[in-house]
Order: structure tokens, then C-alpha cells, then sequence
């Protein structure tokens, strides 16, 4: 272990501020600017953040790093975009000389330093800057503002290199940077809806994080490893808490060595399996590679969730090997689907440079020559996704995840606006909306493709198999119909479920008949699944009246009743369909009635009338 | 309420406890350096205090008005006027208590009831934080030893030996008379004040006469200290004590944070703030005010039963000199190493203390902020910039 | 009114059940564990007692076949040990260990072992066999890697002490000998008797979730009770191996004499930080992780820090050395008159000092149960009819607990929680 102790520091701060005054020292400059930027949370929670971005670049949380080369200040020039004013700190780094913090109409600070106006205002803060890692946030209303996204890491390079510190302790073969933070999400919809300060939610008092960070990613299974070096390498881990709460990164159980603290070497080194990370602190550790393998980082704080799901949370699996791993095609899985029917397939990409670093992913289902395969591309700098034709010599489609678009062959129907595409922390997760077209049946390989920006290229490789059962068309239901007792000339509802078991998709043409012809007459109602439909019988028996939507308002009758169709419902549910109708029996219309019921499929496969109940109607 | 009903009740109260308990329950101050019966000692290496245990009410940053129980002072005050003077008189904090080493330490603590809750009989105790090798009837822990009732007096004595930033609170039903606000500070000052240091490692040549302890070279020399106390209330706990209501312990969670028993912007407020008695009984603001070129001692302890807080000082760095009322090196014995360190902030939990320095050398003037970093501690309950957080001014 | 006598009772019950146990059999905290190098553990379900005499689902290690312990068996280990545990799986989920601190952790292959996230995990009725070597003397502790969120909370945790060559206890568990617990030259480690002090925590609605099999809300954890070895006070200060407490094996119950070094191997396995509170006097900080505090080779411990607040954090371990003597108080400790003899260990500059403040009348005072009457070492004197009797030797009873006052609470009730006391005994009262 080192015995060296920590400078003089009063005095190197001194010498600084002399250089400072005598101008020789260069700015690393950066133009950033603030926006608003949503960020997909594991569970499928999407959560509108605040966040700092390169004025030529994407908003970020966190925002981007700043480096500053040795011998050199930091300025930057903020552009903000935000409809709130918003400033930046550098805890550690200078305030200004003299700081100019700005205090509210009540006497409080409403910034710790310069304001740049909401909505399009601007600012400059210039910091005289020494070794080491620093965290940057917003030191405007920084309760909200600093867990609303506005943070970043500042690295500063001493005259050595390869050190963090001009000091031989910190010395290092490669360095990482882990900046931790957390998010209430009720804090983010409060903000976004414009309830943050009202009784909704009424001040940060009420913080309460669901989602746990590290470089602005929650855990998933599923995630590629960051690449930390070789075996036996000796790693300088920057670690930064922008959160609110003090976290305890741990790793593997093997021993951290801390050097520096909030920018400031430690008067000696200290190891720790578990080193505090307190609110808004950095902390240098050196760890040494074991052999080559992955690694887990996680929070011995324990918050390892993603909302109340996991695995997730405060963690991230760091990969020692002898080389950085290129593009890797994670996984893909299938539920075994029915051909005629859409279902999602999940695919998950990664890259340890991260997920812009993936430049295109194609899911190949199904081996052997074009005309048997069904192939999918998606190209992460346009977001466009396409599928091979059928003879395979062009892509087809070019739609954005979301939009209203199918891609079609003749062995598949991709639906654009069922397939999501999250992009976060090292990985691109696509899951496709996929109908198997009849007769693409079988056990269907399942190959995954993907090339990096460098060009380097894996794929493609089996990585499962889809299960696609021939669709067999099974006979729809008539399950039950239920009347409670009426009286003629009052409305109520009459409930009728139908069933298919190959999806109540499958349902075409439901009928539900009350009475018989001998005893008073009918009153036969039809509802059209395709179109939305609802219709009435004529008192002829000859042609069917209405055509209206269920909850339109529209009313068709008969001589014996009538139907409501503004209080009627449809409601599909799984392989059931429930229709609620609206139906008044005509004055003089009473008696028991027969109910009975009619169902068509797609397939015309038809089943009835089946009599299923009775309707008590009283004079 | 207004005073003529305060008084009312007070008298009240004061006949109850004089009718209800036995005879032998007298306030009696014990300082036997007393020579002239004022309650002070009269002998320079004796110090005697007075201090009441009671309820009372503290003023929120947004207004509230907080049910509290607390120490009062009653240093002074002759002993049959002490039941009727400090009865509602907490302060909060409670009262900070400066002696220095060597010193010897008479204090007497009388219990004045709790006026609010005339159903309430709690005894109370001081267990002074981080007295070394104190003995159990002088430590306050009552389970253990003594605790005294209503109406009486408890005498302690205390041999300041080792200065440091030390704390006393209640320890009787000590979740509750933490909680609800018998907390202070006790600082003892080293035997190397007033003698010249100059420190070697700042950038200055300067002599410091005081110091934060005995570090024979001048590192801990300040030039003003304060006193930062870092603590919590949780608001329902309190309503749920006037209103007579059981004490939510299990959800304890506070939601007022303070810095010296207030909370932003409260804590620059140079004036006592005035409870809803008319009663100056939060006498510390925590607002720092230096000349550039002065190093600032802050004293800062946790005295929270919740929770952990990382206080950061923005734009002027810190340097820990001193922990738990001992000098930051090897062992807290000054002839060890020095394991001072810089950094922008310290965490504390509860029983914690820290001294921090701040070297406004080349600093140059204007307003910086020291204030807590667990963000969800800027609010004063439901109002936004407020809680824990106070400024320093350098001129 | 009732609320209030409800508390005073239940605070009079606490102390009772304390007193009784005291007076009955003062067992300290020896520390207890398993010895040897070849350890069979299972991960099973099972209960607890709170200190509200409220039962608690947990999960946990059990010995071999035996009961289900909270925390589990601490092991009792030598330097340089090369050590197997044998782990089988009674839950119903995935389980596994791991060894912070530990070299050359390992599996043995051919077990049921499949990849986790943080190691390789053993699945429901299989058996993974871990490996390690304990290199280095200190403090250390094995927990889950599974679902530590979830299976740290549950219980799936013990400690681990690592005594250098030539320290191990001759009669474990029986009998605290004197010893070292580094490899430091200049004696910063020695130690006249050691302790064991694991502090962890609960949120009881993931345990009750957790019993009906409904998924657990992790992140939402807002912990209700606090224990020193698995148990809450006053149970910390019962007897170990207590025939009602048999899944709680463990106590922390802390007696010494004056004079003496007391290592406290404080080890923060849960998931808060806890800022440990001994009364009495400041302690010596000497080692973190299982690392002194050392800034190189035959340094000594001389980075320790003199702290009268231990701030633990979660997976962090602590070895701090307690001492106390009454030096300086400015009073005679145990009475004396000058002529009296003197006490080993006494500090003579106060030898036969008065005690320097009158006593309130017994009427004025609200004695502790622990209270021995006398305010002197090893001294006992009057006490209002029915109370007091049970501190019959007069020790010094300071407490130990934490300083985030409301975990001195059992779900809501106080007293209770991560709270114990360190009996400071006469010398000439002999402490098994």
C-alpha cells in the first residue's frame, strides 16, 4: 500500500488562482444546452426527464461528460430550453468570483449562481478547474431540478497522463466512469402535468424514488457488460452520486481502494468492500481486473428494482477480457405462436460502447433460401424498420417503430405500429409485431444479425426457435345470455357473450334472438365484428335495419322494441366478446320470451340458434 | 394562546404538581462555588448551569407552530421562580453549553412538567454524547440510573477533560424527547486557547489564538466558530402528542429539517424567532458571516432520531480537522498523524459530530451556501426552498 | 392517559424480562459460531420472534439439518483456512453465497450451480458446493447473491471472523479469551475479550408478503424493527441459545471489567446505516473490511480513529476497541475513602475523591430497573419498594445502541430494537 500524503492543498489552490489571474490558462469550452428528453424505465414506465445536452447532440441523463485536458478552466456556455430558469454548479470547482447567486422576491435562493432564462435564455459559467472528478448539476431550485435529470460528470486531466491525480496513487491502465442516480416517477408526471407545487404533489418533501440509475440505466436481465479491461489491469472507477440518497457500490466482494474524494486525494488510501457514496460525492476507486469474466456492480443499499419489479435497479455487470467484445446479438424468444395470428418476438441487441454504437439488427425466422425465411431489419440512426421481400433481393417498408404501417410478404405482415423499440444504456431491445402468414408453419429457426458503427459485423447465429402451429380453426360459442326481469316500454340491458378459441378476433357475425315467431314475434339483433356494426331485424323478416356503431347515438326499432345504441357496448376480453345491449320492449311486447343465439367466425363456421335463456317481460 | 390564559394554566399546572406530589419536591440549584446564592459560580474553573426539561412550541419556516418538549435555561433564575419562568420554556435547541477543559461542570436540571400535557409524568435526564468514561449516574440513561421527576432537581457533574464539539439530550423514553426536540450542544474549548499559533500548512502567516483543540501547531486555529446542529421534526408525530393521540413511532419520518432547531430561511435570520407564545426560544440562526482571509470552525453535529444527512458547503471547500470531539489524527491524540482531509461535504447520522474548517483565503466575498444535499431536505414540510440550508457570507 | 400507562407497562415488562435474565445467569455475548473447515448449510424458511413477541417469516441458513438461525451460523475460522460450504436449498427460489473479502472464491463443479446475476446460484432442492480460502484475519460476513434486495432483507446472511495464527478462542463460544485480531506488531488489535455485533433490520411487509407468496416491494422499504445478533431488545440482552428464541441462537449481552480491552467486531449486513452509540467512553477504530487501518507494513493501526459514534454502513464491518476505567471523572468510582486499597485498574489521581453532587430524595427520582441503588461501582444501596434487585453485583450498565433513535422501537412500541448494554462489572465479580 502507498504511503503518500496529500500536498499542501491551500497552497496549490493558491497557485491556481495566481495562474488564473495572470491569464495563461486555456478553456475547455462546451456548448450545452437543456430540454426535456423521455426514458423508457425496464418496467415499461415512461418518464419525461429534464437533462442537459451538447448543442448538436440529443438531451441526456445523465447529461454529456465533460472533460478538461490538463492546465485548462471549464467554460461553459448553456443554452436553455427549458420553460423553467435553470444555472449549473460544479461542487468542488469555484462558484464564481464573486458568486452572483440569485435570491427570490421572499429572500431565498432561487439559484446558487447565474440564471439562464426559461425558454430560450443563456448563461456562461467559467470554472478555474484542479484534478480530478467533480459532478455538474443545475444549482437553480436544485430539489426539483437535480432529480428532474440536470446532472453530469466533469473529468479533469493532471499534467500526467494516466493519472487522475498528478500523483503516482492514481495512477491507472483504463478508467470508468459510473455516475448513480434516482427518479420518483410521480415527481416527473407531477412536473409534466403541471401539479408539481399544488396539493398533488407539493413540494420534494415527498421524494419518494422508484427507479435507480447507473450512467442514466436501470438494470435489466439482459443488459451487455460495460468492458473494463484485461486481466490483472489496474481500473480507476470515477463514481458519482447525482442521486438524493447515499448509495454503497459494491463489486464482486472484492476490495475497492479509494484515493480521492470530492475531487480531493485522500491523505491516505482507504479499501472497502462497500465504500459510502454519499448524496452529490464523488469517489475515486482503483480495483484490480480479476481474470477474465463478468462482474456485477450493484448498490449494497440494496435498491435492486425497477419500480417493484426485479432484477433491476442500482446495478451493472462490468466485463474483463482481453479484448472489448464488438456487437453482440443478445437474445430472441418466441411464445409458440399460430400462423393468422400476431404476437410479439423479442429481440435484444448490445454493444459494450453503448446502444448508439449499434448501426443495424436484422431477425432472420426460418432457415434455407429467400423464398422460405422471413427477414427483419431495424437501422438505429434513421429508426426505420423494414422486411425482406419475398425473393430476397430488396428491403421493403422503411416505417418508424409506432407509426400506422404494415410490412408484408407472403410468409409474414409486420405490424409498425405494435412493435416497440427501446434504446437504452449499452442495449437496443425491438419487440416485432409479427403475424406468420397461413402456411409458415413449423419449427422456425430464429437467427440474429447485427454490425456496429466500426463495422464490425456478428451474425448470423441461431439464438432460438419459434414454434409456429398451422391455425385450426376451432368453432365459436354461443356461452350465455342474461336478462334480468323487465317490464315493456323501460330499457335495459341484455347481456350476450360469445366465444372462439382462436381469439374473439375470430368472431364475424353474432345474432341474438328474442321470443319466437309462433308466440308474439321476434326481436332479432346482429352485431359485425369487422365493422363495428349493430342491426335490428325489420318487422318483415326481410332486411336487417341500422348499421350504427355501439355508443353512437342512434336507436333502431321495430314494431316489437327497440335498441339504444348509445348505451351499448362491445367489449372484447381474451376469446370472449360480451355485447351489452340497450333494448326496449314495445308497450304490449311482454310475456316470457326464448332468448337465443347465433355465432359466425371468419371462417363461416356457424353455431344456432342455440336457445340460451329467458327474458321475463311484464305488461 | 394568548399569555393572560398561559399564565392561568401555568399556575394551575404549578398548584397540581405542588398539591399532587409529595413535599419533597423543590427546585434546588447545586453549584458549591456559589458564593453569593445568583446561581453562578464565583470560582473561574467552575462553571454551574441551570436548565429545565418541559414543553413548549417552536415556529416552522412556514409558520406552523410545532408542539415541542425541550431544555430550557434557567441559569440565574432563583429556585422558586424556575417552576412558574420556564414551565412552556424549550428552546430548541436546548440551550448550548461552553465550558472549558479543565473545567469542572455543576449542572442542575429541573424538571418543569409538561403544561400542555398535564397527563404526561415523564421524568427527563441529560446524557451528555461522548463524555469519556462517564459513569452511569451521570450518564442519563434511565433505565440504567436516574432520571428526575416533576417538580425536582437532578444535580450532575461533569470534569470537562478532552475538548471537542460534544451533544446532550434527554435519554428517557428517549425515542419520544429526541423526537420531539431535547437536543443541544456542549462545546469545550481546548487549554491551547490564547496562546499564538501560526498553522504551517495554509498559505497565510496568521496566528490563531483559538482553537479546536490541542494540536500544538496551530491546524485547528479558527477565528469564529458556529454552531451547526443538524436535526428533523416529523410534524404528525408532534400533532399526534398535543392532541393526546398515539405516537406514530413506526412511521417516524421527518419532514421539517433544520439547521439549529429551524428551518431556510429562518436559519439567516440574525433575531431569535418567536414562538406562538410571543417567546424568543430559537435563539441560534446557523448564518455565517466572516471577514475574507477568516477561517470558520463549524461545529457540526447530528442530533436527528431519523435520518442521515450529507451537508455540503458549495464554493469555499472543508477541511475535517476533528470527529466525534476528537482531533483527526491517529487515535484523536494530538501527537498522532494527521488525518485531516478536504472535501465538499460530510455525512453525518444521528450521535455524529464533525469539526470542519472553512479558509476564506482568497475567497473572494459574496454569499455561498452550506446546506443539505439529500435534496428532499430543501422544503419546509409542503414549502418549497426552505429546510436545511444556510448561507455564508464573506465579506 | 391509558396510552401513556400502556407504554409505562410495556416499558416495565421490557425491563423486567431484562432484570430477571440479569439477575438469573449474566451470560455475555461469547461469540458462538461453527468450527472447522467443511461446513453443510441449508437455505430454508422458518420464524422469528420480534422483540414485540410479534413472529416473523424469514429466510435463513441453517446448520447441517438443524434449525433455521437468524442471522445464520457465524463461522469460527483460522487464517489461511481453504473452506467448503455445502449449500442445499429449502426455498422455493433460487439461492446462492457469497464471500466479500474472501480469496479464491470458487465452485465446485459438478454441483446443481446455475448462472446468476452476482454468482452461481443453487436452485430449489439442489446443492452447490462454495469454496474460499480465508486468507486474511478480521471481520467479514457471507450473504446471498441472489435477489439481494429480497434475500439479504429475508435473512440469507451471517458473519464470518478469521482469528489470526495463535489467536483462535481455545473453547469457542464458551469462554472469550484474550487475543489479536490482525497480524499488527505494535498490539493495536489485542483485545482482553471480544464481541460479535451483527445489526440488521426488517420491514415487516416484505416478510408478510413474502410468507403468502405475493411479489414484495423491494424499493419501497421503510424498516419497523432493528436487531444486534438477530435479535431486538430486550431479547439482546438475554441468554444465548434461550429455549424461546430457538431460531434467535444469538445474543448481545456485553459485560468487562474496568481496565479491560473490549473488541467490538461490529459487522452492518443489512441495508441501512446504522450509527453505532457505545456509552461510556470513546473506542479505537482499528480495522474496516476486514483491513486495519494502516497506512503500510509494521504502521500499526495508525490510521484508527478515536470515535464515540461507530457510522456502520451496509456490507461494511468495523473492529473497534472499547475501554473504559473511569479515569478523570474527578470522583472515586467505587466510594473509596483515601485510605481504602486501591482497584486494579483504578485510576489513582481519584482515588478516595468524594462524590462531588447530593442525590434527590428517593421520591424525586425515577430509578432504573438496572439502577443498583448506588451511583458507585459495584455498590448497591436503597431503592423504592418494587423496584431495582436486578443489578445485585452494582455493574455499570451502559448502554449500546443505535443513534438513529427510532430504531430503539419494535414495530411502533418503544422500547425495543438495536439497543444492549455492556455491564461493567467490579473487578472482583467474575465474568464467565
Amino acid at each position: 500500500m502507498r504511503n503518500i500524503k496529500i500536498k499542501c492543498l491551500p497552497a496549490v489552490l493558491a497557485a491556481l488562482m495566481l495562474l488564473l489571474a495572470a491569464g495563461v490558462s486555456q478553456a475547455a469550452t462546451y456548448n450545452l444546452k437543456t430540454g426535456t428528453v423521455t426514458v423508457t424505465m425496464p418496467d415499461g414506465k415512461a418518464v419525461q426527464m429534464w437533462g442537459y445536452g451538447l448543442s448538436t447532440g440529443p438531451i441526456t441523463v445523465p447529461g454529456p461528460t465533460l472533460n478538461v485536458p490538463a492546465g485548462e478552466n471549464l467554460t461553459i456556455n448553456l443554452t436553455n430550453n427549458l420553460p423553467v430558469p435553470v444555472s449549473i454548479v460544479v461542487p468542488g470547482l469555484s462558484l464564481g468570483s464573486p458568486p452572483v447567486p440569485v435570491m427570490d422576491i421572499d429572500g431565498r435562493v432561487e439559484s446558487f449562481t447565474t440564471l439562464a432564462a426559461a425558454a430560450g435564455g443563456t448563461a456562461s459559467y467559467t470554472f478555474t478547474c484542479r484534478p480530478g472528478t467533480f459532478l455538474y448539476e443545475s444549482g437553480a431550485d436544485p430539489a426539483l431540478q437535480v432529480p428532474m435529470g440536470l446532472y453530469g460528470a466533469v473529468r479533469v486531466y493532471p499534467a500526467t497522463a494516466g493519472q487522475a491525480y498528478d500523483n503516482a496513487v492514481s495512477a491507472f491502465d483504463r478508467e470508468h466512469l459510473l455516475v448513480f442516480s434516482d427518479v420518483d416517477p410521480t415527481l416527473n408526471d407531477a412536473v409534466q402535468a403541471g401539479t408539481f407545487g399544488t396539493p398533488v404533489y407539493p413540494s420534494t418533501v415527498y421524494y419518494n424514488p422508484r427507479y435507480f440509475l447507473v450512467n442514466g440505466k436501470a438494470f435489466q436481465a439482459g443488459d451487455t457488460p460495460d468492458y473494463i479491461g484485461t486481466d490483472g489491469q489496474d481500473v480507476l472507477l470515477r463514481l458519482v452520486n447525482a442521486g438524493s440518497l447515499s448509495y454503497s457500490p459494491t463489486l464482486n466482494g472484492q476490495y475497492m481502494k479509494s484515493i480521492a474524494a470530492d475531487g480531493f486525494l485522500l491523505p491516505f488510501p482507504e479499501e472497502n468492500i462497500a465504500p459510502l457514496l454519499p448524496a452529490g460525492s464523488t469517489r475515486d476507486v482503483m480495483v484490480v481486473n480479476g481474470s477474465n469474466g463478468t462482474g456485477t456492480l450493484y448498490d449494497r443499499r440494496l435498491y435492486l428494482g425497477n419500480g417493484t419489479a426485479r432484477p433491476g435497479g442500482m446495478m451493472k455487470q462490468l466485463q474483463v477480457a482481453g479484448a472489448m467484445s464488438g456487437p453482440v446479438n443478445v437474445s430472441v424468444s418466441a411464445a409458440n405462436g399460430v400462423s393468422g395470428v400476431a404476437q410479439q418476438v423479442e429481440a435484444n441487441w448490445g454493444s459494450p460502447q453503448g446502444a448508439a454504437y449499434l448501426k443495424n439488427m436484422q431477425l432472420q425466422v426460418g432457415t434455407g433460401g429467400a423464398g422460405s425465411i422471413v427477414k427483419l431489419r431495424y437501422i438505429r440512426a434513421t429508426n426505420l424498420l423494414y422486411m425482406m421481400n419475398d425473393t430476397g433481393s430488396t428491403w421493403i417498408g422503411g416505417f418508424a417503430p409506432g407509426s400506422a404501417n404494415t410490412i408484408v410478404n407472403s410468409r409474414a405482415t409486420l405490424n409498425c405500429a405494435n412493435t416497440t423499440v427501446n434504446i437504452s444504456g449499452n442495449n437496443i431491445r425491438v419487440s416485432f409485431n409479427l403475424t406468420p402468414a397461413a402456411g409458415f408453419t413449423g419449427n422456425k429457426g430464429l437467427l440474429m444479425y447485427v454490425i456496429d458503427n466500426a463495422n464490425v459485423a456478428v451474425g448470423f447465429q441461431t439464438k432460438g426457435t419459434w414454434t409456429i402451429a398451422a391455425f385450426i380453426n376451432v368453432a365459436p360459442t354461443n356461452v350465455s345470455v342474461t336478462a334480468a326481469n323487465g317490464t315493456a316500454g323501460v330499457a335495459q340491458q341484455v347481456s350476450a357473450v360469445w366465444s372462439d378459441a382462436n381469439g374473439s378476433a375470430d368472431l364475424k357475425n353474432m345474432q341474438l334472438q328474442v321470443g319466437t315467431t309462433a308466440t308474439g314475434g321476434i326481436i332479432k339483433l346482429r352485431y359485425i365484428r369487422a365493422t363495428n356494426l349493430l342491426y335490428v331485424l325489420n318487422d318483415a323478416g326481410s332486411a336487417w335495419l341500422g348499421g350504427f356503431a355501439p355508443g353512437s347515438a342512434n336507436v333502431i326499432s321495430n314494431l316489437r322494441g327497440s335498441l339504444n345504441c348509445a348505451t351499448t357496448t362491445v367489449t372484447p376480453a381474451g376469446n370472449d366478446l360480451t355485447v351489452s345491449f340497450n333494448l326496449t320492449p314495445a308497450v304490449g311486447y311482454s310475456g316470457s320470451k326464448a332468448m337465443s343465439m347465433y355465432v359466425q367466425d371468419n371462417a363461416n363456421v356457424a353455431v344456432g340458434f342455440q336457445s340460451k335463456g329467458i327474458w321475463n317481460i311484464a305488461p | 394562546m394568548n399569555k393572560t390564559a398561559l399564565w392561568f394554566i401555568r399556575g394551575a399546572v404549578f398548584c397540581a404538581l405542588m398539591y399532587a406530589v409529595p413535599s419533597m419536591a423543590i427546585v434546588d440549584t447545586y453549584c458549591p462555588s456559589d458564593l453569593n446564592g445568583d446561581g453562578i459560580s464565583d470560582d473561574p474553573d467552575v462553571v454551574c448551569r441551570h436548565i429545565t426539561g418541559g414543553d413548549g412550541f417552536a415556529k416552522m419556516a412556514d409558520g406552523k407552530d410545532l408542539y415541542v418538549f425541550g431544555f430550557g435555561d434557567a441559569t440565574g433564575v432563583p429556585d422558586g421562580e424556575v417552576m412558574m419562568t420556564n414551565m412552556l420554556g424549550a428552546n430548541t435547541p436546548a440551550p448550548t453549553i461552553v465550558v472549558k477543559e479543565g473545567q469542572e461542570v455543576y449542572l442542575t436540571l429541573s424538571n418543569v412538567g409538561m403544561a400542555n400535557r398535564p397527563d404526561l409524568f415523564d421524568a427527563h435526564s441529560v446524557h451528555w454524547h461522548g463524555f469519556p468514561n462517564a459513569s452511569v449516574y451521570y450518564d442519563g440513561v434511565p433505565d440504567a440510573s436516574v432520571a428526575i421527576n416533576m417538580g425536582a432537581s437532578l444535580w450532575y457533574y461533569y470534569k470537562a477533560m478532552d475538548p471537542g464539539t460534544y451533544m446532550y439530550h434527554c435519554h428517557v423514553e428517549v425515542v419520544e424527547h429526541m423526537e420531539m426536540g431535547m437536543v443541544g450542544n456542549l462545546f469545550v474549548t481546548p487549554l491551547q486557547d490564547g496562546t499564538a499559533f501560526d498553522d504551517p500548512t495554509d498559505s497565510v502567516v496568521k496566528n490563531f489564538t483559538k482553537f479546536a483543540y490541542n494540536d500544538g501547531d496551530g491546524t485547528t486555529g479558527y477565528d469564529v466558530d458556529k454552531l451547526i446542529q443538524l436535526g428533523d421534526f416529523d410534524s404528525r408525530f408532534h400533532d399526534a402528542s398535543i392532541s393526546v393521540q398515539p405516537l406514530p413511532f413506526d412511521t417516524l419520518d421527518g419532514d421539517y429539517h433544520l439547521i439549529n432547531g429551524r428551518g431556510y430561511p429562518d436559519t439567516i435570520n440574525p433575531d431569535p424567532i418567536v414562538n406562538v407564545d410571543g417567546n424568543p426560544y430559537q435563539p441560534e440562526d446557523s448564518l455565517v458571516t466572516v471577514t475574507q482571509g477568516q477561517r470558520v470552525l463549524l461545529r457540526v453535529s447530528n442530533l436527528s432520531a431519523t435520518e442521515y444527512h450529507t451537508l455540503r458547503s458549495l464554493g469555499i471547500p472543508m477541511k475535517v480537522i476533528g470527529r466525534d470531539a476528537r482531533i483527526l489524527r491517529t487515535g484523536g491524540d494530538p501527537a498522532g498523524t494527521d488525518l485531516y482531509y478536504y472535501t465538499s461535504s460530510v455525512t453525518l447520522g444521528g450521535g455524529q459530530s464533525y469539526d470542519v474548517l472553512l479558509d476564506t483565503t482568497g475567497v473572494a466575498p459574496g454569499t455561498y451556501f452550506l446546506y443539505s444535499r439529500n435534496l428532499n431536505d430543501l422544503n419546509n414540510k409542503d414549502e418549497r426552498r426552505g429546510g436545511m440550508m444556510t448561507q455564508i457570507v464573506v465579506q | 392517559m391509558l396510552n401513556r400507562l400502556k407504554k409505562k407497562l410495556g416499558l416495565v415488562v421490557a425491563m423486567a424480562v431484562l432484570g430477571v435474565v440479569m439477575a438469573a445467569c449474566p451470560a455475555s455475548a461469547v461469540i458462538q459460531g461453527v468450527t472447522g473447515t467443511a461446513f453443510n448449510f441449508t437455505a430454508k424458511p422458518g420464524y422469528i420472534y420480534g422483540g414485540d413477541g410479534v413472529s416473523i417469516y424469514i429466510w435463513g441458513f441453517a446448520n447441517g439439518t438443524g434449525v433455521v438461525q437468524y442471522p445464520g451460523p457465524t463461522l469460527l475460522l483460522h487464517e489461511g483456512d481453504n473452506v467448503s460450504i455445502t449449500l442445499t436449498n429449502s426455498l422455493t427460489t433460487n439461492v446462492s453465497m457469497v464471500f466479500p473479502g474472501m480469496s479464491n472464491v470458487a465452485v465446485t463443479p459438478g454441483g446443481s450451480g446455475v448462472p446468476g446475476i452476482i454468482t452461481t446460484e443453487c436452485p430449489p432442492a439442489g446443492t452447490v458446493t462454495y469454496t474460499f480460502t480465508a486468507a486474511n484475519p478480521g471481520t467479514y460476513y457471507y450473504q446471498s447473491g441472489t435477489d439481494p434486495a429480497l434475500q439479504v432483507e429475508m435473512g440469507l446472511f451471517g458473519a464470518i471472523v478469521v482469528y489470526p495464527t495463535g489467536s483462535f478462542p481455545a473453547s469457542p463460544g464458551v469462554l472469550s479469551q484474550p487475543g489479536h485480531a490482525y497480524n499488527d506488531t505494535q498490539g493495536d488489535s489485542a483485545y482482553d475479550r471480544e464481541y460479535l455485533l451483527i445489526v440488521s433490520e426488517m420491514d415487516a411487509r416484505i416478510h408478510r408478503a413474502a410468507e403468502r407468496g405475493i411479489a414484495p416491494d423491494t424499493n419501497g422499504f421503510f424498516s419497523v424493527y432493528w436487531f444486534y445478533n438477530g435479535r431486538n431488545m430486550p431479547d439482546t440482552m438475554g441468554a444465548a441459545g434461550d429455549p424461546m428464541l430457538p431460531t434467535q441462537p444469538y445474543n448481545a449481552l456485553f459485560q468487562m471489567h474496568p481496565g479491560e480491552k473490549v473488541l467490538y467486531r461490529i459487522v452492518g449486513i443489512g441495508r441501512e446505516l446504522h450509527p453505532v452509540h457505545p456509552h461510556g467512553n470513546h473506542t479505537n477504530l482499528i480495522a474496516q473490511d476486514g483491513r486495519l487501518l494502516s497506512s503500510g507494513p509494521a504502521n500499526g493501526a495508525d490510521l484508527r480513529k478515536r470515535l464515540f459514534t461507530i457510522p456502520t454502513t451496509p456490507g461494511g464491518t468495523y473492529d473497534t476497541i472499547f475501554e473504559w476505567t473511569g479515569a478523570n471523572v474527578g470522583w472515586d468510582i467505587y466510594g473509596h475513602a483515601p485510605g481504602d486499597p486501591m482497584q486494579p485498574n483504578e485510576f489513582a489521581a481519584d482515588h478516595g475523591k468524594p462524590f462531588p453532587t447530593p442525590i434527590p430524595h428517593q421520591q424525586d427520582l425515577m430509578p432504573g430497573q438496572l439502577y443498583s441503588g448506588s451511583p458507585f461501582l459495584g455498590g448497591s444501596g436503597a431503592l423504592p419498594p418494587g423496584e431495582g434487585g436486578f443489578n445485585p453485583t452494582g455493574a455499570y450498565m451502559h448502554m449500546v445502541h443505535d443513534h438513529v433513535e427510532k430504531e430503539l422501537c419494535n414495530d411502533g412500541i418503544f422500547p425495543g430494537g438495536a439497543m444492549t448494554i455492556m455491564a461493567i462489572e467490579h473487578p472482583s465479580v467474575p465474568i464467565p
